[in-house]
């Protein structure tokens, strides 16, 4: 009896030993350096400051090579080639996009791969061919490539595709600013591609569709979208004093725009 | 026949004299004009920025940091565009291709500014004699000084609020001091050590960074960032006496002090942001940018921690995840959608 005690003992030890350890949370300060600095990239993006972002996201670049985080370095070339194409310097956003999608594929990343693939489409309006593939992207990936892919649909004239990547952004926005913002572009989308299947104004649907981006873009802000919209609204409405102030606004946004930076 | 013979030899000798001084013109020419490319292949490339200031002519052109040329020409035009020629090297053009930019770079807080060629496109075709080419406007220390303001504009609210807050809490006839019955009842589930811990380490942070911004205005160097940032250290000082009082609360004052804590998060996270920017400012002081980064880094991590170890409990920093504020999208790291045409 003390003998079967013992060996149930024994073996309940044996199994306690064979638990893992918990894991200590070990934090790379370099990764932390470059997210730092990624926002910061970000930050500067959405205050148009093309130039600081630049730097911003170079320094990051930077930091994630140091990190040795693959996936942290094709965002980094990515996100410089946004910048970049901010900046009007498309050749350089070229280079940092196909050196994001080297480093996503060498990574097994296929996220950022797909992120950089579909902003070089949108800068290579030539290669219709290559972009069509970009345009199916799975449903898990981020909201961005949705939007992005959406634009692309947009571009080739590939209606339905467009809509069905507005829908998954609506979908996938969340409450945040950041959700809001993404929600209103994609309304702003879905109003755009109205207008366009039915010019004739009074449509409902684009007016639904507008209205709804207009008062998001009020919550969240976002000047030069509110611009965009305004301008369609402008297009859409079909009574002229109406059409006139829509007009009036857009005019005035479109100066305080030029005069000084959205934010 | 002497005579003769004497001012034969004079003669030689002023020819000799003569033809060494002409050899050794010769020669400094020769030396002269190899070391300055004189007579080297050259081709021309145009610029046309918005203003000709910080350009000159014979001012270097730089590509990756080698003279390739200089500013051969600086002209107003009648369409009142400023048209600048830039008279490079013909052996350097192999490097230059299609989507290449000028930028004018400032090596130093202090000196001259540098124009630079950037290589373009490499895969592309190398450029021809007398293109024009793009200017690029690069982030100058006014402009980052102004790109910073935003930043330093949320920190001065959130330090505001804070000095509220803080005032609030440290007040000896407010309710703090006043209210002290059921109170360890309602921190009895609290780690108050872990809290005290905490803070005692966030108020170490700040006399740290109380020195750093000092150092930044003993320095000159972004002084107004100092002056403004110098009521940080001064606020979170603050709440040092809060440690003692932790054990004491009633349950308004617990959510006034959560909702400071929070607001502490919030400041840091602003304070990291102008950390950053710090660190592009200041070229001449890449060690107290970096320590002022580091310091600031800390804070937020400790209030974070600061968060966790909290009451209610807080959630800790998400990373990559969606933000805390509701439902995220989760797309902080990656550049917004819009500008450039897209």
């Amino acid at each position: 009896m003390r003998l079967a005690v013992l060996l149930v003992l024994l073996a309940l030890s044996a199994c306690a030993s064979r638990m893992p350890a918990p894991e200590v949370q070990v934090n790379n300060p370099w990764q932390a350096n470059a997210e730092s600095l990624a926002r910061s990239g970000v930050d500067a993006m959405e205050r148009e400051k093309w130039g600081f972002a630049r730097v911003m996201f170079e320094r990051s670049l930077q930091a994630a090579t140091l990190a040795g985080d693959e996936k942290l370095m094709a965002l980094g070339h990515y996100n410089l080639g946004r910048a970049q194409t901010a900046g009007g310097d498309a050749a350089a956003a070229r280079q940092s996009y196909r050196q994001a999608i080297r480093q996503a594929d060498s990574a097994g990343d296929a996220v950022n791969a797909r992120r950089a693939a579909l902003a070089l489409a949108m800068l290579e309006d030539g290669d219709a061919q290559a972009s069509e593939a970009q345009l199916d992207v799975p449903v898990a990936f981020p909201i961005d490539i949705h939007l992005a892919a959406a634009r692309l649909a947009v571009l080739r004239g590939r209606e339905n595709a467009a809509r069905q990547s507005y829908a998954r952004v609506l979908g996938m926005a969340g409450k945040d600013r950041n959700g809001l913002l993404y929600a209103a572009r994609a309304h702003l989308g879905m109003a755009e591609l109205e207008y366009a299947a039915d010019s004739q104004g009074g449509n409902a649907a684009a007016w639904a569709h507008l209205n709804t981006s207009l008062g998001l873009l009020r919550r969240a802000g976002q000047p030069r979208l509110m611009l965009q919209a305004v301008k369609l609204a402008a297009k859409l409405e079909s009574e002229p004093v109406r059409r006139q102030m829509w007009q009036q606004r857009a005019r005035a946004l479109e100066n305080i725009l030029q005069q000084s930076p959205a934010r | 026949m002497t005579t003769e013979h004497f001012v034969a030899g004079m003669r030689r000798q002023v020819g000799w004299f003569v033809m060494i001084g002409l050899g050794t013109i010769v020669a400094l020419l020769l030396v002269a004009t190899l070391r300055t490319e004189l007579f080297a292949r050259k081709f021309t490339l145009f610029v046309a920025p918005p203003s000709a200031t910080s350009f000159f002519v014979g001012q270097e052109v730089k590509f990756q940091g080698f003279t390739i040329g200089r500013v051969d020409d600086i002209e107003l035009q009648a369409s009142g565009e400023v048209r600048i020629a830039l008279r490079l090297l013909d052996r350097y053009r192999g490097m230059l291709h299609q989507g290449s930019a000028v930028r004018l770079v400032k090596p130093a807080l202090l000196g001259q500014d540098i124009v630079e060629v950037t290589a373009g496109d490499v895969q592309t075709a190398v450029l021809n004699d007398g293109v024009l080419l793009p200017y690029r406007e690069q982030a100058t220390l006014e402009q980052l000084l102004m790109d910073m303001k935003p930043a330093v504009a949320n920190a001065d609210t959130l330090l505001g609020e804070l000095v509220q807050l803080a005032r609030w809490l440290n007040d000896p006839s407010g309710d703090v001091r006043l209210a002290t019955a059921n109170i360890r009842t309602v921190t009895e589930g609290a780690d108050q050590g872990a809290i005290q811990q905490a803070i005692t380490r966030v108020s170490e942070a700040a006399a740290q960074l109380e020195k750093l911004f000092r150092q930044l205005a003993d320095n000159k160097a972004g002084e107004f960032l100092a002056s403004s940032l110098e009521q940080t250290a001064l606020v979170l000082k603050n709440l040092e006496p809060l440690t003692g009082e932790l054990s004491r609360q009633a349950p308004e004052t617990i959510s006034r002090s959560k909702e400071l804590v929070s607001r502490l998060e919030e400041l840091s996270g602003a304070l990291n942001s102008i950390a950053v920017d710090m660190q592009q400012l200041s070229p001449e002081l890449p060690g107290l940018a970096q320590e002022s980064h580091d310091a600031i880094l800390e804070l937020r991590r400790l209030a974070t921690a600061l968060r966790q170890t909290w009451l209610a409990g807080g959630k800790g920093e998400s990373g990559k995840g969606p933000r805390e504020d509701g439902e995220g999208t989760g797309t902080e790291l990656v550049a917004p959608p819009g500008g450039g045409g897209q």
